[in-house]
C-alpha cells in the first residue's frame, strides 16, 4: 500500500532513510520541471533538485505534512531562481543544452534529442515563469489542473488559462521558427 | 480553439535513466548525515521517553496504593495503635485516640498533674 506524503513526512523527520527515498522517487520529477521551468538548463535543474532535496530535509520540521508537495515546489522554486540569477552573474560560462542529458549510447540520437530540447526551451524562454512552470507540470509531469494550483496558489480556471496561453506561444514560437528555416 | 496538449518528451529527464539514477542517488549520499543527525535525536528522545513512561507510571501507582490504604485504614484504629507502639500515657493517649488537638484547660491540667 503506498503510504501518504504526510505519513512519510513524519517517519522522514524522524530520520527514516527508506521514507526519504520514497518523498524523493515521489516528487523528483515536479520538483526537476519546477527548476527547470525557471533554469532552463537541465543540468543547472539538476542541481537546484538536490539542493532542494536536502534543504527540504533539514527543515522538515517546519513543513505542514499534508502540504508537502506545495511546500517542496516553494523551496525548488526559491532555489531555482537563486541558482539562475547567480548563473546570470556568469553569464560568461556556456549553456550546456547537449550535455544536460546524454545517454552516451547512440551519439546521433543524443544530438537529434538535444536539438529538439534545444527548440523547445528556446520556445519556452520568452514565457514567464509562472506559465512555463504551468506547463511543464501539466504536459511534462502529467498533473492535473487542481494539484497545479494546489501547489502553486492558483485557482483552477486560472492554471487552465495560464496554460492555454503557454501553449499558445509556445506553438507560435515553434511554428515561427519553422516558417524561418523553410523561407531560408 | 486549439489547446491539445504539447508533447515535451525531449525534456523528460527520466529518457536517460542513468543519469537520472545517478541523481537520486547522490541526493540520498547528500542526505545521509542530515537523516542519521535526525535518527541520533529521536534515539535520545525515544530512550528519555523510555525512562520517564515508566518512572511516571511508578509513581503514580505509589501514589494510588498510599491513598488506597490511608482511605481503607480508619484514623482511630492507627491512633490506637500508635498509642500502644509508643505506650503513650493519659492525657497524650486521649487527645490522640479522640482525634484532636489539646485545648488550653488539657495542657494547663496535664502540667499540673506532673507537678
Amino acid at each position: 500500500m503506498t503510504e501518504a506524503d504526510d505519513v512519510l513526512v513524519v517517519r522522514a523527520r524522524g530520520g527514516d532513510a527508506d521514507a526519504f527515498d520514497e518523498i524523493v522517487r515521489r516528487h523528483m520529477r515536479a520538483a526537476y520541471a519546477v527548476a527547470l521551468s525557471v533554469v532552463l538548463e537541465p543540468a543547472d535543474a539538476e542541481d537546484v533538485v538536490q539542493d532542494a532535496f536536502i534543504s527540504a530535509l533539514e527543515r522538515l520540521d517546519s513543513c505542514q505534512p499534508d502540504r508537502f508537495a506545495a511546500w517542496l515546489m516553494r523551496i525548488v522554486r526559491n532555489r531555482a531562481i537563486s541558482h539562475h540569477r547567480r548563473r546570470r552573474v556568469r553569464q560568461s560560462e556556456p549553456l550546456e543544452w547537449a550535455s544536460g542529458v546524454t545517454s552516451g549510447d547512440d551519439p546521433r540520437a543524443d544530438l537529434d534529442r538535444a536539438r529538439l530540447r534545444e527548440r523547445l526551451i528556446e520556445a519556452m524562454e520568452p514565457l514567464p515563469a509562472r506559465q512555463r512552470e504551468v506547463l511543464l507540470l501539466h504536459d511534462l509531469e502529467g498533473w492535473r489542473h487542481r494539484e497545479i494550483g494546489d501547489a502553486l496558489g492558483m485557482k483552477e480556471g486560472t492554471v487552465r488559462y495560464t496554460l492555454f496561453q503557454a501553449r499558445r506561444a509556445v506553438r507560435e514560437r515553434l511554428g515561427y521558427e519553422e516558417t524561418r528555416k523553410e523561407e531560408s | 480553439m486549439k489547446d491539445e496538449r504539447l508533447d515535451l518528451s525531449p525534456l523528460d529527464p527520466v529518457r536517460d535513466e542513468l543519469r537520472w539514477r545517478r541523481l537520486a542517488v547522490r541526493i540520498r549520499e547528500r542526505a545521509v548525515p542530515e537523516l542519521a543527525r535526525r535518527a541520533g535525536r529521536e534515539g535520545v528522545l525515544g530512550m528519555l521517553g523510555h525512562w520517564a513512561w515508566p518512572t511516571a507510571a511508578a509513581a503514580a501507582l505509589v501514589a494510588l496504593m498510599s491513598a488506597s490504604a490511608l482511605a481503607l485504614i480508619r484514623p482511630p484504629e492507627v491512633m490506637a495503635h500508635v498509642v500502644q507502639a509508643f505506650d503513650l500515657e493519659a492525657p497524650v493517649s486521649v487527645w490522640l485516640l479522640e482525634d484532636r488537638a489539646p485545648t488550653t484547660d488539657d495542657l494547663a491540667l496535664a502540667l499540673e498533674r506532673d507537678r
